[in-house]
């Protein structure tokens, strides 16, 4: 029993360490690495700052803010889907901030009411296995996928989870909406696409293991990750862009409303997005940066040798309708798709 | 039995208050916000109050993934007590050489927590796991057509994740059994009873409480499993996989309605479960006995037993082993290859020259004793005054130590976010959410079930009527504890709390809603590593993981010995 005690409050003791310094809390998907190094180029320059990362997906991030709304913990929200902003926009999660480089933006990227920003472009491929095939053997358009060869052969991350499955299946949806008037047309497509899929993968490292792992051969994802585990981690990935265009996500950034360090997060806000930083992350950390404003040639060149054709797409339609489709995909189209 | 029940004195009921507090604020009152939820489907801040997510989820989903997941949880109840019966049987009755080792090796599955878990199993028999591609290559044949999949493949992990439950439970009051009782086995032995009839008539009855224990958690912890279905499942639905892809859709009506018919489900079994235990009646442990007795065996059958026994621990080993083996695999090289063939110790040097790297083992550490010392106090308490007294309210007292492990992790955090977001009579008026003791009041809730399980059930064999000797003779309440009671109970008290911390240690559904920076658990750096597809950083993070795990079964042996030998 006294054992027992001896440790228990030793521990107890061990717990108590505070610091004085401004803790500012940031949540963000974009991995402990790009954070840790963020954190101490920031801290740096504000000595008295002490930045609080929590390194978790867009969803949760999303899940926390929203749960947490009554009395906010976080500041800075850094990185999701645009379309989970343009979400948070309208349950009143964001407040407005105009950055400086607020005219070097797209339109399209950008929260016209200043609530979120574009920082990151990923344009979406079709990705396969390159030891198993060569580019010109890959499926190379939307509809190469459909083809009975591919059947077993196709491996995606579970759609519903993934903000990148579900701006590629909505953006299908939205094309059928646009060219034919229903959203028949693009359930009829993602029947075929299941019934070809062989598996769905609860996270990502799953889809690119078995995809690496020879389970299957082509997936859909977007192209830096592909790039970073191609180069970094020598994985055999290579891509193909969808030849009659592709989706292209934007990924932004927001500060939290009600937030407890409104200030010091604009600060944050202006540092990891200046020209500098921009550069840092797209040469070290494989992002391509939203901002038009970034001098070509400090990019590296597996960004400026990309050419892509992108498909016009609908923002507002998905925002709007995009839960309903992933629903109704979800209860009347997974795993039916071969029936 | 109803007849030994005492009335409340001031001392009990003082630790009454503090029990009814305790499950009032922290289960009760969260459980009311999740129903609350149910009822909105227009958000929580509307004032609307409606049925229509009961009625959506009914028309729609409900009836498919109930019945798949109540179909899961039955098999993986069945499966655990068949291995874990076994092996506390065998273990308990034969003797054999490196007993000590493998009895520790039985353990080894509580040192996966479901996210190392999940990827263990993927890289052993997903389709292209080493077994799997192992056996292909031998036998010729594609590796898909015997990958564990679907159905079984969930059962699989379920058993071997919660076959702990019974051998823990089962193995404890064998002991107890034994210790005390031995002289019964020995009476019906020698007047003549056969082996059968003994272990029918004597050993079985006396471990009905612990069955009934262990089998509810194993429900539970099967209805409220996310990560196995989500892995195996494909595209077959189960309830927390619905609660799950509400969510995701941000429908929290829905989500809420599915969490709320999944929690009645759970309390369902455990209300049929204490029916058919109130039928029975069985023998209780009443006088003490230094002797250790066992049922005698013939030589083959010994040997057949302790052979298959140490067959099925060796292959409950290989995902740990896989683990070890993953940790020293370089990112990236293993590909098609049947077994991984490029080694290197870069892995942990890298985690070790992170100068973070212990924070999240301490904090971890911490978290799990805070929520185990909580827990034995509220769960001892609680089954004390359940099983020994009598009082207005006492079986709902007893439903809500049960109910909180039939609910998924994710939904007791966000009732517990809701519930103390803002400064609360239950949390001093302050506001928890962003502390450090959200987490282990978090953990603490989830697992208060399997130590009052284990400790009821422990109580209710021990016979009432050796405290009432010892009231008889002068004794009072607080020294009738500490002498009599308590040392009877400890074996299940220590398995409880042992189980507890363990499942505290590498919790991760909650931790991801509740965790701040000053507080990451060690789950959550696992999962860091992982979102950055570093499978090497993670499997070597889950090696120390695995390492804190030993150390807490090795420690709880230890305290174990060392207090039955005071």
């Amino acid at each position: 029993m006294k054992f027992t005690l001896c440790i228990f409050l030793s521990f107890i003791f061990l717990s108590c360490n505070s610091s004085n310094k401004t803790p500012l809390v940031v949540y963000s998907p974009h991995g402990k690495d790009m954070l840790e190094e963020f954190e101490k180029r920031f801290e740096k320059v504000h000595p008295d700052v002490d930045v609080q990362w929590l390194d978790m997906g867009s969803q949760d991030a999303y899940d926390r803010i929203r749960t947490e709304k009554e009395n906010p913990q976080a500041d800075m929200w850094w990185g999701a889907p645009s379309t989970m902003f343009i979400r948070a926009e309208k349950e009143s999660l964001l407040a407005a901030y105009t950055p400086a480089w607020a005219d070097h933006i797209a339109p399209e990227n950008r929260s016209a009411h200043n609530f979120w920003y574009g920082t990151f472009a990923t344009p979406e491929v079709i990705a396969f296995n390159s030891h198993l095939l060569t580019s010109e053997e890959a499926p190379k358009d939307w509809n190469d996928l459909l083809d009975p060869k591919w059947k077993g052969k196709i491996i995606l991350r579970y759609p519903l989870a993934s903000g990148t499955l579900r701006i590629i299946f909505s953006s299908i949806i939205a094309q059928s909406v646009k060219n034919y008037g229903t959203d028949e047309n693009g359930f009829q497509w993602l029947r075929r696409l299941d019934a070809n899929t062989k598996a769905y993968t609860p996270d990502p490292t799953q889809m690119y293991l078995r995809l690496a792992r020879e389970e299957a051969e082509v997936t859909l994802w977007d192209m830096p990750d592909i790039v970073f585990q191609a180069e970094v981690n020598h994985y055999p990935f290579g891509y193909n862009f969808p030849k009659s265009g592709t989706v292209s996500l934007t990924d932004g950034i927001a500060i939290v409303r009600g937030c407890k360090h409104e200030k010091l997060a604009e600060e944050f806000y202006e540092f990891v997005t200046s020209k500098e930083s921009m550069i840092l992350q797209a040469r070290k950390f494989y992002r391509i940066p939203a901002r038009n404003d970034i001098p070509r040639d400090s990019l590296p060149k597996w960004i400026t040798s990309t050419h892509f054709t992108s498909m016009p797409i609908d923002w507002n339609l998905i925002a709007q309708h995009e839960s309903e489709w992933m629903e109704k995909w979800d209860s009347e189209i997974k795993g039916k798709g071969s029936q | 039995m109803s007849n030994n029940l005492k009335r409340l004195t001031f001392a009990t009921g003082a630790l009454l208050l503090a029990v009814a507090l305790f499950s009032v604020g922290y289960i009760l009152l969260p459980l009311f916000s999740l129903i609350k939820q149910s009822f909105l489907p227009d958000g929580i801040s509307s004032s609307l109050f409606s049925v229509r997510a009961y009625a959506e989820i009914l028309r729609s989903t409900f009836f498919e993934a109930a019945l798949n997941s109540i179909g899961i949880s039955l098999c993986s109840v069945i499966g655990s007590a068949i291995a874990g019966i076994f092996f506390a049987y065998v273990f308990h009755n034969f003797d054999f050489p490196l007993k000590a080792i493998f009895s520790k090796l039985v353990l080894v599955p509580l040192a996966l927590p479901p996210l190392v878990g999940v990827i263990s199993f993927m890289f052993l028999i997903g389709e292209s796991g080493m077994l799997t591609r192992g056996i292909a290559a031998l036998l010729g044949i594609a590796p898909s057509h015997f990958a564990l999949q679907g159905w079984w493949g969930i059962v699989a992990v379920h058993v071997y994740s919660f076959y702990v439950y019974f051998y823990l439970f089962t193995s404890s009051a064998l002991n107890q059994l034994s210790e005390s009782h031995g002289s019964v086995i020995d009476a019906s032995l020698s007047l003549g009873a056969s082996r059968a009839v003994t272990i029918r008539r004597i050993i079985l009855p006396m471990l009905t409480p612990s069955f009934v224990g262990a089998s509810l958690i194993t429900f539970m912890a099967s209805m409220a499993s996310f990560s196995a279905p989500f892995l195996f499942g494909g595209t077959t639905r189960f309830l927390t996989l619905e609660i799950y892809t509400a969510k995701l859709n941000g429908n929290d009506a829905n989500a809420a309605a599915f969490a709320v018919l999944l929690s009645m489900v759970s309390v369902g079994f455990l209300l049929l479960l204490r029916w058919y235990q109130s039928r029975k009646s069985y023998l209780r442990v009443t006088k003490g006995s230094s002797r250790r007795s066992t049922v005698p065996h013939s030589a083959a059958a010994r040997f057949i037993a302790v052979a298959v026994a140490l067959i099925v621990v060796g292959l409950f080993s290989l995902p740990v082993i896989a683990i070890i083996i993953l940790s020293f695999v370089k990112e990236g090289s293993w590909t098609y290859q049947i077994l991984p063939d490029t080694f290197t110790a870069q892995n942990f040097i890298k985690l070790f020259s992170d100068t973070h790297v212990f924070e999240p083992v301490t904090n971890s550490v911490e978290m799990a004793f805070v929520a185990t010392a909580i827990v034995v106090f509220i769960g001892v308490c609680t089954s004390f005054l359940v099983v020994r007294n009598k009082f207005i309210g006492k079986r709902l007292l007893e439903l809500l130590m049960n109910v909180p492990f039939g609910i998924p992790g994710t939904v007791i955090a966000v009732g517990l976010i809701l519930s103390f977001n803002h400064p609360s009579f239950f949390s001093a008026q302050s506001i928890l959410v962003g502390t450090f003791w959200i987490l282990p009041l978090a953990y603490a809730v989830r697992n208060l079930p399997i130590l009052f399980r284990s400790t009821a059930s422990g109580l209710e064999s021990v016979d009432p009527s050796l405290e009432e000797a010892a009231m008889t003779l002068g004794s009072t309440g607080w020294r009738i504890f500490k002498k009599i009671t308590l040392p009877l109970l400890f074996s299940s008290i220590v398995s409880g709390a042992l189980l507890v911390f363990i499942n505290s240690l590498g919790e991760f559904v909650s931790s991801i809603l509740l965790y701040s920076y000053n507080t990451r658990p060690i789950s959550i750096e696992i999962l860091s590593q992982l979102r950055l597809y570093n499978v090497g950083g993670a499997a070597a993070y889950c090696t120390l993981l695995m390492v804190l795990v030993m150390a807490a079964v090795g420690i709880s042996s230890k305290i174990s010995r060392a207090t039955l030998a005071e």
